[in-house]
């Protein structure tokens, strides 16, 4: 367009410019002489005064000259420079009216990584995620009626990185006016997003309430404290540059022979490159925190650690008000229950007196009871630390192979009393766990107690202990009375068995299935069954066979609490 | 042969009552009870026992307190002490039974088995 205006006219401005300089002094001894013949002016006043204003005209013309717009440069060198300058700005392409590429400038290649040759002739969807299929349908509306489309896109580059970008795309319209192909002008703004993000996420990592530090790495000196970090130190951002991890310890915590070995001792596994992240916590007569460091390598500077330190006073107290309430009834229930079977049990035996045949009787049902009582008790206080995370877990690696026939060996009696017999199966070999084996005795009692009582008289029980790659499977198998449909859902839940009568007829408290689940969930494992009324159940459980690394952060919290 | 002296400190009277038929009439010890810490101290070197039998959750001064107390007079410096507590997690087991315990016996108990559980427990140590 602009081209096209300078065509327009014969002479540009400079030119004539230029021209006047020529013609002004070849014309001025005519004007001189014009004037002189026609005015009484003598020469003397004439002469001094045409050479005053002849001066101003040429600096006057020598300076617009040089301000002229188009001062040396010809149409195609303008629209040469102009071409530059947008391929060094903007990402540039064309395509055809099937939406195939035809045209890609180098900052196209440059920005997405792709080569030519990966572009070409292939559609220019291929470098828009899924997610902008609604957003380049209403810009190929637009633009097949002729009308220009501007909007923020986001592209994938080669590497899958996102590139935004401000984009116009108008049509190329042929002489019948129809849509023959598309240019696309794109401006990368995926820096000054990032910018924008990163401004947003500094603003609001100063207003966290948790206090947060960064130091760097060699120095130990302060970069960067948030808000709640500086009121803590009472440092302000002059202040805070010119301290140290060391001068915090020396000044706030009186620790004035601190010299920062401690700190580098306890970052040790972050700078060996062994953890990601060290959890601690930190105790003063004020307060409980928790603090999270990790260790930083940014491409553009020397390496920091970043401190992330939380008040955890609150929760502390709440599980220490839990554990306390879990303790003292644990107690405060065991304690009457401790006399109640105590007292029938001593009676019962006939170490008070003989009985007739209907207190004993009725003195049995008490007994009976004052047991389930005793389990009931025990196993809701069971349930109630596991959910606090007090139950302890030992995990190590467990034979199971062993584990599982101990555990059938003890069970063996209560089976047989009830003519119930067990197989077991793949426990020739010897397999290995990684679990606490105390609680997984634990399952397994509950596991084949209850496939025995729910057995028919006669029936056999099939333990199944499987590898299975990284886990370990145990399957308990009965050929009893199952599970009914509408039971299946809230198997696990606490104070569930599917027909209420059998709690009576059968024993137990209803949960153990409950604890048996949360035993083995809180060893890394999962517990699943089948079953059908009337061809028995299949109580499954998987273990893993080795431990993952993880973080020892009970380690660490009993170091500091040393230190 | 001649009886053996058990000292037992258990605040709840009711278990005392019972502590006292399994001790004497089933096991054919010779039992002296007491109610607290305080009373047990005081009471403790008329008696001369061959073993302390205390429950931990006691007011004023708990089991192990009163084992403390127990283990300063020089003459009961050796004396097995077995801990009988309501409050039982595994590690507070070897918690308690390293306080110098040889045993520790979870409540509620068995009043018929508890004599056997004493003799056991002072025939390993």
């Amino acid at each position: 367009m602009m081209t096209k205006q300078f065509q327009g006219k014969k002479f540009s401005i400079g030119f004539r410019y230029a021209l006047a300089l020529i013609i002004v002094p070849l014309a001025s001894p005519v004007v001189v002489s014009f004037i002189q013949n026609t005015t009484a002016i003598s020469s003397t006043v004439l002469g001094p005064t045409l050479i005053l204003l002849l001066t101003l005209a040429y600096a006057w013309c020598i300076w617009a000259i040089r301000n002229s717009p188009d001062f040396g440069l010809s149409d195609e060198e303008k629209t040469a420079y102009q071409i530059k300058a947008l391929n060094s700005h903007s990402i540039i392409s064309m395509t055809d009216e099937n939406g195939l590429i035809i045209y890609v400038n180098d900052k196209f290649l440059q920005t997405t990584g792709y080569s030519k040759d990966e572009l070409l002739k292939r559609k220019l969807t291929k470098l828009l995620p899924t997610s902008n299929d609604a957003q380049y349908n209403i810009a190929k509306k637009i633009i097949s009626k002729g009308k220009t489309w501007s909007g923020e896109v986001c592209m994938k580059g080669k590497d899958g990185q996102h590139i935004w970008t401000h984009t116009t795309c108008a049509p190329q319209i042929n002489k019948r006016g129809k849509v023959t192909g598309t240019i696309v002008v794109q401006t990368d703004t995926t820096q000054s997003r990032i910018t924008a993000s990163e401004k947003t996420m500094r603003e609001s990592l100063h207003l966290l309430n948790d206090e947060v530090y960064m130091f760097e790495a060699d120095t130990l000196r302060y970069v960067y404290l948030n808000q709640a970090a500086m009121e803590r130190c009472g440092w302000d951002e002059t202040i805070y540059r010119q301290k140290t991890l060391i001068d915090k310890r020396r000044e706030l915590n009186s620790d004035e022979n601190y010299d920062g070995s401690a700190f580098y001792e306890r970052a040790r596994p972050l700078i060996a490159g062994e953890v990601d992240e060290i959890e601690f916590i930190l105790e003063d007569n004020l307060q409980v925190s928790e603090v999270k460091l990790q260790l930083m390598h940014p491409q553009d500077g020397p390496s920091h650690f970043v401190s992330i330190r939380r008040d955890i006073s609150e929760r502390r107290a709440f599980e220490q008000t839990k554990n306390d309430f879990i303790s003292t009834v644990s107690h405060e229930l065991r304690t009457p229950v401790t006399s109640i079977k105590g007292a029938l049990g001593l009676i019962l035996s006939g170490a008070t007196e003989n009985l007739n045949g209907k207190t004993q009787k009725m003195l049995d049902i008490a007994y009976r009871n004052s047991d389930r009582l005793t389990l009931i008790i025990n196993d809701i206080l069971d349930l109630e630390k596991i959910a606090a995370g007090q139950m302890e877990f030992n995990i190590e690696t467990v034979n199971l192979t062993e584990l599982v026939t101990d555990a059938i060996a003890a069970n063996k009696s209560y089976a047989s009393r009830l003519h119930v017999s067990f197989t077991g199966i793949g426990l020739a070999q010897r397999i290995e766990g990684f679990c606490d084996s105390d609680r997984v005795f634990q399952i397994m009692n509950n596991l084949l107690s209850n496939a025995a009582k729910f057995s028919k008289k006669g029936g056999e029980v099939i333990v199944t202990l499987s590898d299975m790659n990284d886990r370990v499977c145990i399957s308990v198998e009965d050929f009893g009375k199952g599970i009914p449909e509408d039971a299946k859902p809230s198997i696990f839940d606490r104070f569930t068995q599917a027909d209420t009568s059998d709690r009576r007829e059968k024993g137990g408290t209803g949960l153990g299935l409950s604890i048996v689940k949360a035993l083995v969930e809180s060893q890394g494992g999962t517990i699943y069954f089948t079953s059908e009324v009337d061809k028995g159940s299949k109580f499954s459980f998987e273990l893993p066979k080795t431990g993952k690394t993880t973080k020892n952060n009970s380690t660490v919290g009993l170091m500091v609490a040393a230190e | 042969m001649t009886m053996l002296k058990i000292l037992h400190v258990e605040d709840d009277l009711d278990i005392q009552e019972i502590a006292k038929l399994s001790l004497e009439t089933i096991g054919g010890f010779e039992v002296l009870q007491c109610a607290s810490g305080k009373q047990a101290l005081s009471e403790v070197l008329d008696f001369a026992p061959d073993l302390f039998l205390l429950d931990m959750m006691m007011p004023e001064m708990s089991g192990d307190v009163v084992l403390q107390n127990l283990r300063k007079i020089p003459s009961l410096q050796d004396t097995p002490a077995i801990f009988m507590t309501a409050r039982a997690q595994k590690n507070e087991i070897v918690d308690l039974k390293a306080l110098g315990a040889i045993e520790v016996i979870l409540k509620p108990f068995d009043p018929i088995t508890l004599p056997d559980q004493i003799k056991t427990a002072l025939s390993i140590s």
